[in-house]
């Protein structure tokens, strides 16, 4: 056997072992059920409850948004994000929110919103991060 | 709707574009046809079909130039009877950003690729060497296919209709069906949508091109592949495509840099690289056509490596058409920020991506046992052995790169399977990594310290080998002593940054350490000879980006945080990442006092000055510098389109700063309302040095002004405007402010803009009878007629006035110049109580009749009017009166729980060694376009 040839096998190898631990960093949705039962950081997908309290005010604190999210289960529970809120929180149409539950509310330390966009047909995205 | 006739459409520019689309398409075909049968036969007939193939594939190119000029065309004339302008242009859009708007959409950018497909062949039949035939034979079927993306044909087929390609000089009422299209004459009445707000800028008109030529220019590199595996010219091939391949690997890094930087440096996204699947996928590429570059030159001067060059050339290519894939398909749609979305071009992309990759498969593996492999294989000395290595690291780096971002694809491949079979194969979805950044550094920083290290030990390596003996002392020596000065400089490193774990010192080290094992090889082994320094720079450069990245991402902080205000108050992980800033107010933040200064409007723009000044230990300020971050309104103003940071730069370091939030009735209207609506209006009477007492104020007149600052407000002719000046004494806080109050009356309508005292609590407005308390009142029977001559003085009502001269430069503030205007000021002196007033009347003739804009000295209660010129007297004629607003009161609405809207919301981050990214890369890319000049010299020898 060539060098390159055990060279090349070593990197398959390798690739296989890389990629399968990589793929555990792959996860899939959660609500908010299971996240209640999760150790680390989960990700839930849901719709902003528009008709619930939103609270933001910089005046106070301008790293505190909280808000109530409807999950794939119907469930509602509190959300809380530490930083400002997003442009166009409000019209957004789906969250995907990453973080943890902490008692009855959920501690989300990064949110992806789903926004309809008004100059583009198709939609746009709204990164935050606390 | 057929039989209607519609007004000030033109459609002949949209038949013609077309045609023209047709004809590119067939005249592609054609010279596909032409140069392939040229490249099989010889002799005469290889001769004319050649030129057939070069006439048909001039058609091709010169179709494409005339559908992107017609598209200019139209966009330019604003003829949005046609989708794609009004999708993309509107009146108010500047003509600068024409390009932008052009490339926005799938289908400019569609046309902006086969441009530069179009300008490569033409360069490429204009070097005249003897691969063009089948190349450019190859380029062609390229073309054919990415020309169907813009073909525009249905057919019927079954219930639904097949769709190929999307025409962009369709006509908007073909493209929906709205009740304005039954109207004749519904061109006169829409406005095309325009430009996103947010691509407003000069990076949308520099970097889609560039990033667009590094994607075609993957093109030629994998037309000689197949060209060469066509002719079984195996060899051949590997020098001629040397330097278009470095051309591409140059630009196409310079478009994914624009890119990055753009992020960077424009965009709210704070920092360069998010490893965003849209990223990840020109990155990929990119990192293809290097590892294939690394082989080709191996080959070229070996013969090793021969087959993963065409392996690779050929993979690069195919990268690209899935990366356009991938952003053009919509499949990115969850996880993207900047995706496309689906155009019903999916299908069509997938053919053109099995096509390529079937049809270059299956003459790889044909030819496969042809391509020349040296029997004996790489000793472990030799460079290509290492090189090898080097490039097997960067396929592994890709692999993974693609794996994760293929996620949504996976996904939809389930689906897929799912539905041939019947079953739900949901439960294998999987969603891209939580932490995206953590997940792809975790792997790719691995990467980065492999090729750190092959980049600076295989360069010692000779090619074919040395013996042993000669070349490992010297080699040793090198690597130790670039080693020794690393593991120092890493340690100097730890001085500036925070490298956290060792994992980063390793990464740290061997950035140094590629950066010293290039310097001495480029000092010791080429003998500082600047035409062999290619390799060097390249390599060199990209130590110097690892260590900028280093700095800059892993020591990137947020320095608006106020520890000072909320050490002891707050929990650590409750100080967040942005501090409220109130207009005048000064806030510190870290070693900076940070202060809100002001803020201007312009179009839609609104732009913050903030000063910054550093402190040192004992409080003195060593530093100042102002920023202006803004933010962007849609263009009715409903909300905000975008916010854009400021950055101050310095050479070891940048400040990132972005208005991250505003008072919500700052951007949205109906807040606005809702927070006017909450506010308790209290009516007092108040009259010119006048005081009231209200529950928390003390307010007086401090004085009129007849030239008030309107915000947003652009005043007409015959506009009356009215400012009052208030000062307001807060008992709370035991200060008084000072702000104007003021009133525009057009026609019937009273214009209002209310004197905000934020620090107070306060918003006070003018009622309309002020403008009758101080203007109209008694005008009329208080009016004197008098004749002035220049430089005469007379005396009215204890005044003295003087009219000292005509002035033709007119500038009253009501007066807006019109061609042929005669306008004339006079301007009038006036002396009343030890006290020097200047007044302009002015005089106006416009189309014949002449008007009259009068001038007024509020101080005094003086109007003047210059109603006209006697010529043979010299003199002119003046109308004064002087009003008693003095005694007259009016009315002021006081509201007294106003909550201050002067904030805003800031978040400041530091990018330590930032300029070592840019600069690391440029000096990497710099490299690649030296080494492709000296690639294409080389061809002549």
């Amino acid at each position: 056997m060539k060098k390159i040839h055990i060279v090349g096998l070593l990197m398959i190898l390798g690739a296989i072992v890389v990629l399968m631990t990589a793929a555990k960093d792959l996860s899939t949705y959660d609500n908010f059920k299971s996240a209640g039962k999760a150790t680390g950081a989960v990700k839930v997908v849901g719709k902003l409850c528009k008709d619930k309290e939103i609270i933001y005010d910089p005046r106070k604190d301008p790293n505190y948004l909280s808000f109530y999210v409807q999950d794939n289960n119907n469930e509602i529970r509190k959300v809380v994000l530490k930083n400002a809120k997003p442009r166009d929180f409000e019209m957004s149409e789906q969250i995907v929110l990453t973080g943890t539950m902490k008692g009855d509310e959920f501690l989300a330390s990064d949110m992806l919103l789903k926004c309809p966009s008004k100059y583009k047909d198709e939609e746009i995205y709204v990164k935050s991060r606390s | 709707m057929q039989d209607i006739q519609y007004i000030g459409e033109s459609v002949l520019p949209g038949r013609i574009g077309h045609f023209l689309i047709i004809t590119a398409f067939t005249s592609a075909l054609l010279a596909a046809w032409s140069f392939f049968k040229a490249n099989k036969l010889t002799g005469h007939e290889s001769d004319s079909w050649k030129k057939l193939g070069r006439s048909a594939f001039t058609v091709h190119g010169l179709s494409i130039f005339s559908i992107i000029g017609l598209i200019f065309y139209l966009m330019a004339n604003e003829h949005y009877e046609y989708q794609y302008v009004w999708a993309h242009v509107n009146s108010e859009l500047p003509k600068r950003y024409i390009f932008a708007a052009f490339w926005e959409g799938q289908e400019g950018s569609f046309l902006l690729w086969m441009f530069w497909h179009v300008v490569l062949g033409f360069i490429f039949l204009l070097w005249n060497n003897s691969w063009e035939k089948p190349v450019i034979g190859v380029l062609s079927l390229v073309q054919a296919f990415i020309v169907t993306m813009i073909m525009g044909i249905y057919f019927k087929l079954g219930e639904h209709g097949l769709k190929i390609g999307s025409n962009p000089f369709m006509l908007l009422r073909e493209t929906m069906d709205a009740p304005i299209f039954s109207n004749p004459d519904y061109l006169s009445k829409i406005q095309g949508k325009g430009l996103n707000p947010l691509l407003q800028n000069y990076w949308m008109t520099i970097h889609p091109p560039t990033l667009f030529l590094g994607f075609a220019s993957t093109v030629i590199p994998f037309c000689f592949a197949i060209a060469a595996l066509i002719n079984k010219k195996y060899t051949e091939w590997l020098k001629p495509v040397l330097p278009w391949a470095l051309f591409s690997a140059f630009i196409l890094g310079m478009g994914i840099l624009m890119g990055a930087a753009w992020a960077y440096e424009a965009l709210s996204f704070g920092g360069y690289w998010a490893w965003d699947p849209v990223e990840n996928m020109s990155l990929v590429p990119w990192l293809i056509l290097i590892a294939a570059l690394h082989s080709n030159v191996v080959s070229n001067a070996t013969r090793y490596s021969t087959k993963p060059t065409f392996v690779l050339y050929i993979i690069s290519f195919i990268l690209v058409l899935y990366s356009t894939f991938l952003t053009r398909s919509g499949v990115l749609g969850d996880t993207s920020v900047h995706a496309f979305t689906e155009m019903g071009l999916e299908w069509q992309l997938t053919i053109f991506m099995i096509f390529f990759t079937v049809w270059a498969g299956w003459l790889f593996f044909r030819n496969a046992k042809h391509i020349y492999v040296p029997k004996e294989e790489e000793k472990l000395n030799s460079r290509e052995f290492w090189i090898f290595i080097g490039t097997l690291v960067l396929v592994f780096s890709s692999v993974l790169i693609t794996f994760t971002t293929s996620i949504p694809v996976f996904n939809k491949l389930f689906d897929a399977f799912g539905s041939l079979t019947g079953k739900d194969m949901s439960y294998l979805h999987r969603t891209a990594p939580t932490d995206a950044v953590a997940h792809y550094n975790k792997y790719q920083m691995w990467i980065a310290v492999l090729i750190g290290i092959l980049s600076g030990v295989a360069q010692y390596f000779r090619y074919k080998a040395f013996s042993w003996g000669t070349t490992i002392p010297k080699m040793l020596k090198s690597v130790l002593i670039s080693m020794a000065l690393a593991a120092s400089m890493t340690w100097l490193t730890t001085y500036w940054i925070n490298l956290v774990s060792w994992q980063y010192y390793i990464l740290c080290f061997v950035g140094y350490f590629g950066i010293f094992a290039n310097l001495d090889y480029f000092i010791f082994y080429l003998k500082n000879n600047l035409k062999l320094s290619a390799s060097v720079l390249s390599h060199l450069g990209f130590g110097v980006m690892i260590i900028g990245v280093l700095a800059s991402g892993l020591n990137k902080r947020h320095i608006s945080e106020n520890r000072f205000a909320l050490e002891g108050i707050l929990d650590e992980d409750k100080i967040g990442k942005n501090i409220v800033l109130l207009k005048g107010v000064p806030m510190v933040m870290n070693d900076f006092k940070v202060t809100y200064l002001s803020d201007t409007m312009y179009n839609h723009t609104k732009e913050f000055n903030i000063n910054y000044t550093r402190m040192d230990k004992q409080g003195n300020a060593v530093e100042s510098f102002d920023i202006q971050p803004y933010i962007l309104y849609t263009n009715d103003f409903s909300k905000l389109a975008s916010t854009n940071p400021s950055t101050k730069h310095y050479l070891t370091k940048d400040i990132f700063s972005i208005v991250s939030n505003l008072p919500k009735e700052e951007v949205e209207p109906e807040a606005a309302k809702q927070k006017e609506d909450s506010l308790r209006y209290k009516l007092y009477q108040i009259g010119l040095n006048d005081t009231v007492v209200t529950d928390k104020n003390i307010i007086t007149v401090a004085g009129i002004n007849k030239n008030p600052e309107l915000k947003h407000f652009d005043l007409k002719e015959g506009d009356i405007p009215l400012g009052v000046k208030l000062r307001v004494f807060n008992k709370k806080n035991d200060t008084a402010y000072i702000a104007t109050a003021s009133i525009v009356l057009r026609d019937k309508f009273v214009y209002d803009f209310p004197a905000i005292f934020n620090e107070a609590g306060t918003k006070i407005k003018l009622k309309e009878d002020a403008a009758q308390a101080i203007f109209l009142e008694n005008e009329e029977s208080n009016v004197q007629s008098f004749s002035f001559k220049r430089g005469e003085t007379q005396e009215y009502a204890g005044m003295k006035i003087t009219f000292r001269d005509f002035n033709k430069n007119v500038k009253h503030p009501l007066y807006k110049h019109q061609k042929d205007d005669i306008a004339v000021t006079a301007i009038m002196d006036i002396e009343a109580g030890g006290k020097k007033y200047t007044a302009e009347p002015l005089y106006l003739i416009r189309n014949g009749s002449p008007f009259v804009l009068k001038d007024m000295i509020t101080d005094l209660g003086l109007n003047l009017s210059f109603t006209g010129i006697d010529p043979q007297a010299q003199s002119i004629s003046l109308q004064m009166g002087k009003t008693k607003f003095d005694k007259k009161s009016f009315g002021i609405d006081v509201a007294e729980n106003y909550e201050r809207s002067d904030f805003i919301v800031l978040e400041a981050v530091l990018f330590p060694g930032i300029n070592l990214v840019w600069g690391g890369t440029l000096i990497m890319l710099l490299g690649l376009l030296v080494s492709a000049f000296k690639r294409y010299q080389d061809q002549k020898v």
